[in-house]
């Protein structure tokens, strides 16, 4: 029945031909204004979005993105500049307590010395302990020497003062321009501390040299009285160095606050024919020999050494076998003739030599003592020579602590050496001998 | 990078997906059976316009929505269809009278007066201007019916969904407007 009403419709159409042309004909030329045209394709693009026709935001569009790309960039890197600069203010912000702390823990240090402290760790936490340790940095630290004491107490000084708006920059430039001992430490900031540096130095050696005094005049008096007691030399000397000698491994090497570490390094560069322990106790040191390139281990020692002889009689003694001791006795003896080369601040090795010395004497295998009373016999001269390297003042007191000591001969030949040394010194109205011209008391 | 022998469907998704050179081509393809279908259905040029300016504005509106349930004509005309009714009423004029009846009954009265017509007017030019007449004077549904079939070549099927009747009715309306359009013609034997 589908197919019959189908036919139907195509006869129909068919018969309807010229009715449909003409239709077709007539209604060919009809056609939309051209306005309605435009209007419906330009509202066609505004809804997928594509404006060609409006050039104004044609060109918000075209540079949305190339502007949108360059505000991020520009935001960004002003964000991460500013996180970077903030990033390094707080750097340098956390650095300064630490040198802060500096100051309060240089004195504990210089405390903690005498029992035998190692580093001083106020150093060590500044970047500055280096030159206490390795020889090579100490032959660039200053001729004066103040010492690894008071190089502990310089940065401290110069980070007290050192002002919290300083550029992170010119911090980071001067670290990487200046040795690692001066890490960021800028030069004008040393400038600006160096008055306090130089109180600092000046106070430690005068209480060092007040401390030395102190122990040259008991153990003089202590050599004067077991002189005059029947004992031997050597038991004179042994009550004060009681035979710890492991204390002396432990010593600090600072204590003396002043040229210590480096009479240390270069005494144990200047004794190769003695035995390694002994060594750099035994040796006399010399400036020639300070900067003489030494292994950290040998520069510990020395200084362990040097803090033995500092320290006098209280530190043991390391055993020595007798020609090294006489070889030291003997270099002892020849540096009358080097005392302008010394210099005051290692004054303090040849005191303590001779009393460190003896009971290595003593445990030597030397059983008649030979050695021994040589030694006991050049001591005095030897500790004299040493004092000829302090102050004029320090050498009268020696020779007048002779004098009393009933070493007179002694201290007449010490007063004619020390006025070889200085003809134009006037002496004291209390001093016991008169000037070697007369040579009478 | 258009294809014109592309199909409707396939111009109308692809304008649904952005591609705005795709409605051009469909509008370029439809815009004069629409118009002539607003045209021959409104009687009046500025309402036809008016039809046929906020059928393409809806179909643009509604593109975001196109699915290919059916033909891109039957989707545009009914559009159109829709719209000239929603002028009608807001006009207080009665929609399409789909009233088979009435249809006859205009169709008789065409067919009737069309046999009075002088033989003279059968010459091709006037044929135009008689069919038009004739075209303006059948019943909506059968004019429509004749325009969704020759403007917008809709099967009689598609032309039964438009317009929500079965498809005799469809055929029998087609049927009686070629009746009097031949009529109109003189073609009638």
């Amino acid at each position: 029945m589908s197919e019959h009403p189908d036919k139907e419709l195509e006869d129909l159409l068919a018969q309807s031909r010229r009715a449909r042309d003409a239709y077709r004909a007539a209604a060919a030329d009809e056609q939309p204004l051209a306005e309605i045209d435009a209007a419906i394709l330009a509202a066609s693009r505004r809804q997928v979005g594509a404006r060609p026709y409006d050039l104004k935001r044609g060109f918000v569009a075209r540079w949305r993105v190339p502007l949108s790309m360059a505000a991020v960039l520009v935001l960004g890197t002003s964000l991460s500049l500013l996180f970077y600069e903030d990033k390094t203010h707080e750097k340098v912000m956390s650095d300064l307590p630490a040198p802060a702390a500096a100051p309060a823990a240089a004195p504990e240090t210089q405390e903690q010395r005498p029992d035998g402290a190692g580093q001083p760790q106020a150093d060590a936490q500044n970047g500055i302990a280096e030159s206490a340790q390795a020889p090579a940095e100490e032959k660039r630290s200053e001729p004066s020497a103040e010492g690894s004491g008071t190089a502990g107490a310089q940065p401290s000084e110069v980070f007290k003062q050192q002002p919290k708006e300083v550029p992170a920059k010119a911090k980071m430039r001067d670290a990487t321009a200046k040795p690692p001992h001066d890490a960021g430490i800028p030069s004008e900031r040393e400038r600006k501390s160096a008055a306090t540096l130089e109180e600092v130095v000046r106070q430690a050696k005068e209480g060092q040299r007040k401390q030395e005094e102190a122990e040259r005049r008991v153990r003089i008096e202590a050599e004067s009285g077991a002189k005059e007691t029947a004992g031997p030399p050597s038991q004179a000397v042994t009550p004060v160095a009681p035979g710890t000698s492991s204390a002396s491994d432990t010593a600090a090497p600072s204590h003396t606050a002043g040229g210590t570490p480096r009479t240390a390094a270069a005494g144990a560069s200047t004794a190769p024919a003695s035995p390694p322990p002994a060594a750099p106790s035994a040796t006399l040191p010399s400036r020639e020999n300070d900067g003489a390139a030494s292994s950290t281990a040998d520069s510990r020692a020395g200084r362990s050494g040097v803090l033995a002889q500092e320290e006098g009689t209280q530190k043991p003694a390391e055993p020595v076998p007798p020609a090294g001791e006489a070889a030291r006795l003997g270099r002892l003896k020849g540096d009358t003739a080097d005392e302008t080369r010394a210099m005051p601040s290692t004054a303090a090795a040849p005191q303590s030599a001779a009393p460190a010395a003896a009971p290595k004497a003593e445990s030597s295998a030397d059983p008649e003592g030979t050695t021994q009373k040589f030694m006991r016999k050049k001591q005095a001269p030897a500790e004299l020579s040493a004092t000829r390297l302090k102050s004029p003042d320090a050498w009268l007191e020696d020779i007048k602590l002779l004098w009393n000591a009933d070493r007179k001969e002694e201290a007449r030949t010490q007063l004619r050496e020390f006025f070889k040394k200085y003809p134009d010194y006037a002496l004291p109205s209390d001093f016991p001998l008169s000037k070697p011209d007369s040579t009478a008391p | 990078m258009l294809d014109q022998t592309e199909a409707d469907e396939t111009l109308m998704l692809r304008y649904r997906d952005g591609d705005a050179g795709a409605f051009a081509i469909l509008y370029s393809r439809h815009k004069g059976s629409l118009h002539r279908f607003c045209l021959r259905m409104c009687n009046d040029k500025a309402r036809a316009e008016e039809v046929y300016q906020d059928t393409w504005m809806n179909l643009i509106q509604a593109a975001e929505r196109y699915r290919v349930e059916a033909r891109f004509t039957t989707f545009l005309f009914q559009i159109a269809r829709n719209r000239m009714i929603d002028l009608m009423r807001r006009d207080g004029r009665e929609a399409f009278s789909l009233d088979d009846e009435e249809g006859q009954g205009v169709a008789d009265s065409l067919a009737a007066s069309s046999l009075n017509q002088p033989e003279r007017m059968l010459d091709r030019k006037q044929d135009a201007a008689r069919i038009l007449a004739a075209l303006d004077q059948l019943p909506p549904a059968q004019r429509e019916a004749f325009l969704l079939h020759e403007e917008a070549e809709l099967p009689l099927e598609e032309i039964a969904a438009l317009t929500n009747v079965g498809r005799e009715t469809v055929k029998s309306r087609l049927r009686y407007a070629l009746a009097r359009l031949r009529e109109a013609l003189g073609d009638s034997q």
